[in-house]
């Protein structure tokens, strides 16, 4: 990995990293409001399609300024770029696909609060890299 | 152009052309319902703000970061950021001509294609410059 591609994980990851740390915290926190506030988003078609959009360009912007996968911050990173994307164009092209997942998912139970638990671990991993561990 | 304005144009390229693509592709495979999607957003006032707010944000970022002119791929990309800010500051100031505007395309089927054919090639076009061109 080059000198600027180091820079831009850290750079990556002081962004994902709290941002994860957040959403998953969230997640937690209102799992029960969760349940009821998903199905609700997706079942209002230009909400879906506008979110999609946004989550399309966030996707892109991070997989073209971070697209190197040596290491595994850098590739947990673009992989998050990635299903980012995958997650904007299903959003913009079959939300009904989206939903059906999104139930299935919530009806697991605990599902939602162990995705809650694996993104603010994630989160919490990339902060460090990002904000505290010296580059390799 | 200079070396850094090359980079950004690439940058942005790589951002903007999948983005185009992806909504093209969108736009020809919902084709029966996408006409009536736009006119169900805006009847939403504060979906139609907030996505206002984050577009006109969008476009000045992508207009700051890109506003020079030395190619033909950087000319296609400002005019779009261009595009961008003013389609965000309509949504905020003036939804309801957007709303007259967009009806009236989508009632002319020749004219949404048209549009919708001329969207997807400019994106293969900036696809091919931002990640495969060797020159933008």
């Amino acid at each position: 990995m080059t000198e600027a591609q180091t820079r831009t994980t850290q750079f990556c990851a002081r962004i994902i990293g709290p941002l994860l740390v957040i959403v998953g915290a969230v997640v937690i926190a209102r799992a029960a409001d969760l349940v009821l506030l998903i199905p609700a988003i997706l079942q209002d078609g230009p909400l879906t399609f506008i979110t999609g959009v946004f989550t399309l360009i966030c996707g892109l912007v991070v997989l073209a300024a971070h697209h190197h996968w040596s290491g595994a911050p850098a590739f947990v990173i673009s992989l998050l770029a990635v299903l980012t994307i995958v997650r904007g164009v299903v959003l913009m092209f079959a939300p009904s696909f989206l939903t059906g997942v999104v139930h299935q998912v919530l009806n697991l139970g605990p599902g939602v609060l162990l995705a809650g638990v694996v993104a603010l671990l994630i989160g919490a991993w990339l902060s460090f890299i990002g904000w505290f561990a010296k580059p390799a | 152009m200079n070396e850094a304005q090359a980079a950004t144009t690439r940058f942005c390229a790589r951002v903007a052309g999948p983005f185009l693509i992806v909504v093209a592709l969108m736009i020809l495979s919902r084709a029966d319902t996408f006409p009536m999607l736009l006119p169900t957003m805006m009847q939403d006032a504060p979906l139609v703000m907030i996505t206002g707010v984050w577009t006109l944000l969008l476009g000045l970022i992508f207009y700051a970061a890109h506003h020079h002119l030395g190619s033909p791929a950087a000319i296609a990309l400002t005019v779009l950021a261009l595009v961008v800010v003013v389609r965000g500051a309509m949504l905020m100031v003036l939804p309801e001509t957007l709303i007259t505007i967009a009806g009236q395309v989508g009632q002319v089927p020749p004219i949404m294609m048209g549009l919708t054919a001329l969207l997807g090639l400019v994106g293969l076009w900036l696809t091919y410059v931002g990640w495969m061109a060797k020159k933008v």
